[in-house]
């Protein structure tokens, strides 16, 4: 069991108010580590520092460490200039609790992030169906590829984002409540699939049920 | 890599860009100040008597001011009322359809190049020369209806917005009280935006004052008094500075249009400072 | 009380809704001897020589089309750098300045420009120029700066209500600042720009001032960038007041006309342009 995130110390304040208080977690390779705890108490801006995309909120000041294992090295991606950032972000790819899409058709959502990482549309678009049949969307919609993508449904929207992390097969996944759209049955589809891509991909998760983290969890952080 | 490249490219135009706009504001300003004087504004009358109307002054940019501001004013006082109203009217009573067509009809006046609405004046002089009034000729009154003309649909779009901008529930709780519709607008919206009117109002007089085409059609000229009546013939800064550009005779005169460009400049720094700080103190005030 | 304000409310809308009816009233008034006289086709003729009865408006034509392009061409670089710069890789404090700076400089008179110009870069073309400081190039150049800024602003908006929908979005995928804007923001944009370049050509092609100051307004047709020209706004400006019965007058009014139609078009366009702009 080696560790790929060692969160130590971690402060979060936006402006005046507290939101994270000296915050320890250990992220491990190739678990599922799920967070847990009341609404508002800072989950989301927790996976946000991981990332750190809590930069693009201008009131948002972090202070302690936290280490990332990038190939053998640690490094402290707070102190991460902000051009090392993207470099960091195809890494360790969030999926948002409210589906983001871009302005595109499905596909090019789909395509995006590769584009960015100089793939070819050719080449992607096998590793795009493989991402749509994980997140059980293919079938729904391989019809429509290039139709608008604000045309999905709710729950087809939620899995259309996570397909688009998925696509870019990041070393951690950050995933803010990814299944809180979908019916039971897709759930437990989804919750199946984490697990085994787990083998691939360090997961840290968001979750508010509490029967999901106890049945995929390897680790549990409860923020209350 | 290429895009990189691109970005490069754009950092340079804008530097260049930003540099020429520098240079150029750099130089109305420099020329101003250095030719400045109170001759150049007031010629031989003292500036006192001048002002007061005991004097006449003869070869100063005085006349051109006070016909600028005449104008300017008048343009302004004739179309806030009509524009403003207007404006009231499509926010707040017109049915969609109705909307939609009268705002393409203000965005064509808008669109409508400020020579031809000079055109319009001059046309509109001719045709009342010719039927009506043998007396009537291009003047004061025909350029500030004519500017009136040319800043109504900004006045309109402007009033239109404010309203519209209103948030939701100011717009609707005096109506959930049982108030009627008019009393909604004079006790409730009104107030609200009447600070974003006087900024409009502010950037309607820039427009008027900054004109030179329509002006040129319609009753400004080289020389003349100031104007004893609306219906003579008067001088105005921006058509000054055309006019001196090519008809200068010598230095004094060239300078002249140094000062005036400046004077303009100063104007339109002025009136956009003031439309920007009552901006800022609107925003301030919807907050509280 | 209330019908008095009614009825303000509504002879206002009518008198100001109806001002375009009127004015495209008078200009077909004063043009329509012209254009039923038998002789219209004369009015598209290559030559204006009113002394000898020629009134053809083409010089004219062509004088306020190339100079309107030119300058739109000049000034699509700026206002695109400027644009992007200010969205995105400029600080915030410089960027929000330099938008401030954008507004007011669409407020600045173009008889200003024009005059600086005169002063400042025709002693300096004509050096350069052979003589030919007077020119397309040179009134281009000048109208170029009238029209950036409401260029500018006009792409900036574009951009910006892109971005504020998807670049958090983008940017959680890895997105460098380049990528931002060529992959997002400049492809999804695609009617904001072809919008804000009708725009500032439309702003050009009615400009009067710097046009009659800075382009020379020969009557010949021009053969190259450094020929004088003469554009259908300073050809209404040069107005000969003397006989306003003459055909020459009135082929002034048909030269109004067909500013005002250009302006019809434009406006027509740019309202379909932004209607069907999806999401």
């Amino acid at each position: 069991m080696s560790e790929i995130i060692k969160i130590k110390n971690l402060n979060l304040s936006y402006g005046k108010k507290e939101v994270l208080k000296g915050i320890n977690l250990n992220i491990f390779k190739n678990h599922i580590t799920a967070i847990s705890g009341p609404s508002g108490i800072g989950k989301s801006s927790l996976l946000l520092v991981l990332n750190q995309m809590i930069r693009e909120f201008e009131r948002a000041k972090c202070s302690g460490e936290v280490l990332f294992n990038e190939d053998g090295e640690w490094r402290d991606i707070l102190k991460f200039k902000e051009k090392e950032l993207p470099a960091l972000r195809k890494n360790i790819v969030y999926v948002s609790q409210h589906p983001d899409l871009l302005p595109f058709s499905i596909f090019e959502n789909l395509y995006f992030g590769l584009k960015l990482q100089g793939i070819k549309k050719d080449s992607a678009k096998s590793m795009i169906k493989e991402a749509l049949e994980k997140t059980f969307l293919y079938e729904e919609i391989k019809d429509r590829l290039h139709g608008d993508a604000s045309m999905l449904s709710g729950g087809q929207q939620q899995r259309l984002i996570l397909a688009r992390a998925l696509v870019l097969k990041p070393k951690i996944l950050l995933l803010d409540e990814p299944t809180s759209s979908l019916n039971e049955e897709l759930s437990s589809k989804v919750e199946d699939m984490l697990v085994k891509l787990k083998r691939e991909t360090t997961i840290v998760m968001i979750s508010h049920f509490k029967s999901q983290i106890l049945k995929i969890a390897d680790s549990v952080l409860n923020l209350a | 890599m290429f895009k990189k490249g691109i970005i490069s490219i754009f950092y340079l135009s804008f530097f260049i860009t930003l540099t020429l706009f520098f240079i150029f504001l750099g130089y109305v300003f420099y020329k101003g100040f250095a030719n400045f004087s109170l001759n150049i504004i007031f010629d031989e009358a003292s500036p006192i008597r001048a002002i007061i109307g005991k004097e006449r002054v003869f070869d100063g940019i005085f006349n051109a001011i006070v016909g600028s501001v005449l104008v300017s004013s008048l343009a302004t006082l004739l179309a806030l009322p009509f524009g403003f109203l207007s404006g009231v009217y499509i926010a707040s009573f017109a049915p969609r359809r109705i909307k939609s067509l009268l705002s393409f009809s203000y965005e064509l006046l808008a669109s409508i190049p400020s020579i031809v609405i000079g055109l319009f004046g001059l046309s509109i002089t001719i045709y009342l020369h010719k039927n009506f009034f043998g007396n009537l000729y291009t003047s004061l009154l025909i350029s500030a209806l004519s500017l009136a003309v040319l800043i109504l649909p900004y006045i309109v779009k402007m009033s239109e917005q404010a309203i519209s901008n209103i948030p939701n529930q100011i717009k609707n709780s005096a109506l959930n009280l049982g108030a009627t519709r008019y009393e909604n607008l004079f006790l409730i919206k009104l107030p609200y935006i009447s600070k974003d009117l006087f900024g409009g109002v502010v950037l309607a007089i820039g427009r008027a004052v900054e004109d030179t085409a329509v002006i040129m059609l319609t009753g400004a000229v080289a020389m003349a008094g100031i104007p004893n009546s609306l219906l003579s013939k008067y001088e105005a800064i921006p058509f000054f500075i055309y006019y001196i550009s090519s008809e200068y005779q010598d230095m004094f005169e060239l300078n002249k249009g140094y000062v005036a460009a400046m004077v303009l400049l100063f104007v339109s720094i002025a009136l956009f400072l003031f439309a920007f700080l009552i901006q800022k103190l609107s925003l301030r005030g919807k907050f509280e | 009380m209330q019908n008095l304000f009614n009825l303000g409310l509504v002879i206002s809308v009518l008198i100001t809704s109806l001002l375009v009816v009127l004015i495209s009233i008078f200009l077909l008034y004063f043009s329509a001897p012209l254009i039923f006289g038998g002789e219209f086709k004369e009015f598209f003729t290559l030559e204006w020589d009113p002394l000898n009865s020629f009134y053809g408006l083409m010089p004219m034509v062509i004088g306020t089309a190339s100079i309107a392009s030119l300058a739109t061409l000049f000034a699509i670089v700026s206002s695109f750098s400027f644009a992007v710069l200010i969205l995105m890789f400029l600080p915030k404090s410089i960027a929000s300045f330099l938008e401030k700076f954008l507004y007011f400089l669409s407020g600045v008179p173009t008889v200003l420009y024009a005059f600086v110009a005169l002063f400042l870069l025709i002693p300096f073309a004509n050096d350069v120029l052979d003589g030919k400081g007077l020119s397309i190039l040179s009134a281009s150049f000048v109208l170029s700066f009238v029209i950036f800024p409401t260029i500018s602003i006009f792409l900036l908006n574009s951009f910006k209500q892109v971005a504020k929908k998807s670049l958090f979005a983008a940017k959680s995928l890895g997105a460098t600042k380049e990528d931002l804007f060529f992959n997002l923001i400049l492809k999804s944009s695609k009617k904001g720009v072809l919008s804000a370049i009708i725009f500032g050509f439309a702003r050009a092609v009615g400009d009067t001032m710097v046009a009659l100051m800075i382009a020379g307004n020969s009557l010949k047709i021009p053969n190259s960038l450094l020929d004088s020209a003469r554009t259908l706004t300073a050809h209404i400006a040069l107005i000969n007041a003397n006989d306003y019965e003459s055909t020459a007058f009135k082929a002034l009014f048909l030269s109004g006309l067909l500013l005002f139609l250009f302006s019809f078009v434009t406006v027509a366009i740019l309202r379909i342009l932004t209607r069907s702009k999806s999401v």
